[in-house]
């Protein structure tokens, strides 16, 4: 596909309904709440492992990235749908 | 509004979106570490790896610098959304996305002022809020 401009961009997006992206980002974001300082920390269950979050629970957890990919597709859950997320315990700051 | 969230272990602000790439006929969800700090919207490995891009189809590489030093990436053709329940505002942009090294593999993407710089942004840690106002869009859909 050639460069997208601004005004395609409603004709680009017309596979989904307003309704459908709000759907799907509000899922999202229900699960993305597991993430939040106000839910106990995923840092004591599953220290120094990626987890996948689908649907308000953590679905698949492994020690390497490729491993939860392999565990989230074998439950029959889409990656691109789903909160990955390495739950790190070193205590390190990030300063990107 | 939009309404962000503070990360588990960091604290730190996240917001999720709707993320499709045109030219890699690509689309999922991702949640972004919204970082004032970052002059564009950074795409990182693990969100690419879980959309399945394939870095040799990649085009247009970039050098961008940061803490961390020069860090490699590639220009690509985005599209955000994001949702306040009463409508979707979606951005056409250009990001980078980083290529894989042994340090980033686990860093969250990152929202920068290409798009924070469209919104009104407010977040008071004490009070547990983070929440957008959209002042531009590129399109905005009524939901």
């Amino acid at each position: 596909m050639a460069q997208l401009a601004k005004k395609n961009l409603a004709s680009y997006l017309r596979d989904v309904t307003p309704k459908q992206m709000d759907r799907e980002l509000r899922s999202f974001s229900r699960a993305a709440r597991l993430l939040s300082s106000d839910h106990p920390r995923l840092i004591d269950q599953h220290p120094n492992q990626w987890v996948g979050i689908h649907d308000g629970s953590v679905r698949a957890s492994a020690k390497s990235f490729s491993a939860l990919i392999a565990q989230l597709r074998k439950r029959g859950l889409s990656p691109n749908d789903t909160i990955i997320r390495y739950i790190d315990t070193s205590g390190r700051k990030l300063i990107l | 509004m939009l309404e962000g969230r503070f990360g588990n272990t960091s604290g730190a602000p996240y917001l999720e979106a709707r993320v499709s790439f045109p030219r890699l006929s690509l689309r999922g969800l991702v949640s972004f570490l919204v970082d004032t700090g970052a002059d564009g919207t950074v795409f990182m490995p693990a969100d690419s790896k879980k959309l399945s891009v394939n870095f040799g189809t990649l085009r247009n590489p970039v050098t961008s610098e940061g803490i961390g030093g020069a860090a490699k990436g590639f220009t690509e053709q985005v599209v955000l959304s994001f949702s306040d329940r009463r409508f979707v505002y979606s951005y056409l942009l250009d990001i980078e996305i980083s290529a894989p090294t042994s340090h980033n593999h686990r860093f969250p993407s990152l929202l920068g002022r290409d798009v924070i710089d469209q919104w009104r942004f407010v977040m008071d840690r004490s009070h547990g809020q983070i929440v957008f106002t959209p002042r531009k869009w590129d399109l905005r859909q009524k939901i």
